[in-house]
């Protein structure tokens, strides 16, 4: 049996999730700053456009917060499912660095290049924000992510093939196998070829894919991948149905691809594209309800789990919120609701449920779990904190899903009664009141989850140093 | 496995099956009626929409077949108690335990 350090490299699993931690801290500082200006207090007027901050908000939270925190899990839970350790630790640290340039680049570029900044519009195409959806990200920053993204591959998958030699795979790690293939694929897919060679509907149609995609072929695989390690280990029994969950695993493979045009209804991508991209939409949650009635099987007799252990809240927690989303999904790819809620604040609340409330939750409650076990201890240095973090950015985001969710129809119905625009601008202002208080509560429950994961790590460090003293 | 997760199990394949066999058929339908009738914008959006979304699904229904051909679902929930052993025994050796 291999030991500890040669299984899972604890430094690459800590220096990621500092790194997503800090650029979580910076997502919300984008977010909250970008909240304000629809309140009309403008901080960063007239030095950039408040675009470029709503740019940062959305790209630093895939390939920063998210890249790294998935990043930091994978280290952990691959070797333990697989029993192999990853490829190779250098090569590890070596991804690190770029992820850190590529990451840090992007808020860069995205600030201070392109447009009216720095070089102008007429390098603009190639290092300011490109004026494409969510493919925000600058074309010379697009280059090392695509490559980061490939060469990511090796060091995940060889522990997954070398397990896959001694016995069937465990879902968990065909949904991760999956996600390492599907997302270089897919950032492909949509910052190239839409933005260089498709205009117009076929270049909208790649790119709703891409859109989709980003959160259904890379963050919703490995959110899954990872959930069906970290919940049977927190519970400390098997998932109900290992069939039920290569189930869900074939049903996303199939369904997902075909969704994202439902981005862009009613628009002139052909029709066939989008009936299709709604049944898509709406038979997902087929394949969503059989994940979600396995997982809530699997707490069967253990809901007392629920309130001892902070993680398997913060799972829990976000898996409702993951099903409430992809119920909503359901509802609002239908034609009639997205003559109401299309470019309206409902998109926006719909979006932080999926991307925090589930996957920002889920990465939360690994972190709870991994910290205090990476130093040898049980639990994060303070529980009240751990329950202050929890309830703040649960009811902030809950708040926020609810706010928005109203505030879009309210905005919707305005715009179909053609009342003038200003007065459908006055008719948000108290929603968006709201979601920069809910905003607030989200950030300061990070403050104290970040603040009890530093504290933590320095208990950690201490305790261990303790141990090696004694044992001497 | 027992009868009723047994019985679950056997209707959500059933169920998702057919779900996803409908629109797979719709864009294999609208593909040969576009593909033979419409304008060259059409085929344009048409041809990146449906093979964008054929090839992914012809790849992964060839990764399914190999799958099944090679035993991986012969015993569907052994997978999951070799899971919680094999990290239940680095927990005791490495002091992790939950």
């Amino acid at each position: 049996m291999k030991q500890q350090q040669e299984l899972v490299y604890t430094d690459l699993v800590k220096a990621h999730m500092l790194m997503g931690l800090i650029e979580l801290l910076l997502v919300m500082t984008f977010g909250l700053t970008y909240s304000l200006t629809f309140l009309n207090i403008h901080i960063v007027d007239p030095y950039m456009s408040p675009v470029r901050l709503r740019f940062n908000h959305t790209n630093v939270a895939a390939y920063g917060f998210l890249a790294n925190c998935i990043t930091g899990a994978l280290y952990w839970a691959v070797p333990r499912m697989t029993g192999h350790p990853v490829w190779n630790r250098a090569y590890g640290w070596l991804l690190w660095a770029a992820l850190q340039v590529a990451g840090i680049g992007t808020v860069i570029s995205l600030l201070f290049f392109g447009g009216t900044m720095l070089g102008g519009p007429e390098l603009s195409r190639w290092i300011g924000p490109q004026s494409v959806e969510w493919s925000e990200t600058p074309f010379i920053m697009d280059v090392p992510i695509t490559l980061w993204l490939f060469v990511v591959i090796p060091q995940f998958l060889v522990p997954i093939i070398k397990a896959s030699k001694e016995k069937p795979l465990y879902t968990g790690l065909w949904y991760i196998t999956a996600g390492l293939v599907w997302t270089p694929l897919v950032y492909v897919l949509g910052n190239y070829p839409s933005v260089f060679f498709y205009p117009g509907a076929a270049g909208a149609a790649l790119n709703g894919s891409f859109i989709h995609d980003l959160v259904g072929l890379y963050v919703t695989p490995m959110g899954w991948g990872l959930m069906y390690y970290f919940v049977p280990r927190v519970l400390q029994k098997p998932i109900w149905s290992h069939g039920l969950g290569l189930l869900g695993f074939w049903g996303l493979a199939f369904f997902y691809p075909a969704q994202g045009v439902h981005h862009y209804l009613w628009s002139p991508i052909p029709m066939f594209a989008q009936y299709a991209a709604v049944f898509a939409t709406i038979a997902i949650e087929i394949v969503v309800t059989t994940v979600l009635v396995n997982f809530m099987m699997t707490l069967r007799g253990s809901y007392g789990a629920m309130k001892e252990d902070m993680a398997l809240r913060w799972f829990y927690v976000g898996m409702i919120d993951y099903w409430i989303t992809c119920f909503q999904c359901s509802i609002q790819v239908l034609l009639t609701t997205q003559k109401v809620i299309h470019f309206t604040d409902w998109v926006t609340g719909h979006a932080h449920l999926i991307m925090f409330g589930t996957f920002g939750f889920w990465l939360l409650g690994m972190y709870e779990h991994i910290v205090p076990r990476m130093y040898g201890l049980k639990y994060t240095y303070s529980r009240p904190l751990s329950e202050m973090a929890f309830w703040f950015m649960l009811i902030g985001t809950e708040v926020m899903f609810v706010d928005l969710g109203v505030a879009g129809i309210a905005e919707g119905f305005a715009w179909i009664a053609q009342v003038p625009f200003i007065d459908s601008v006055n008719l948000g202002k108290p929603f968006w009141w709201v979601r920069t208080a809910s905003g607030i509560f989200i950030f300061v429950g990070y403050i104290a989850y970040f603040y009890n994961i530093l504290k933590t790590m320095a208990v950690g460090r201490a305790y261990q140093a303790s141990t090696k003293v004694a044992t001497a | 496995m027992s009868k009723g997760r047994k019985i679950f199990l056997i209707t959500m394949v059933i169920a998702v099956v057919l779900m996803a066999g409908i629109p797979f058929s719709y864009r294999l339908i609208s593909w040969a009626i576009v593909g033979t009738s419409a304008s060259d914008d059409a085929h344009s959006v048409f041809i990146v929409i449906t093979t964008t979304y054929l090839f992914g699904m012809l790849t992964f229904a060839s990764f399914f077949m190999w799958a099944f051909l090679r035993g991986e679902f012969n015993n569907i929930e052994a997978s999951k108690f070799d899971m919680i052993d094999m990290d239940k025994k680095y927990d005791r050796i490495e002091h992790t335990e939950v």
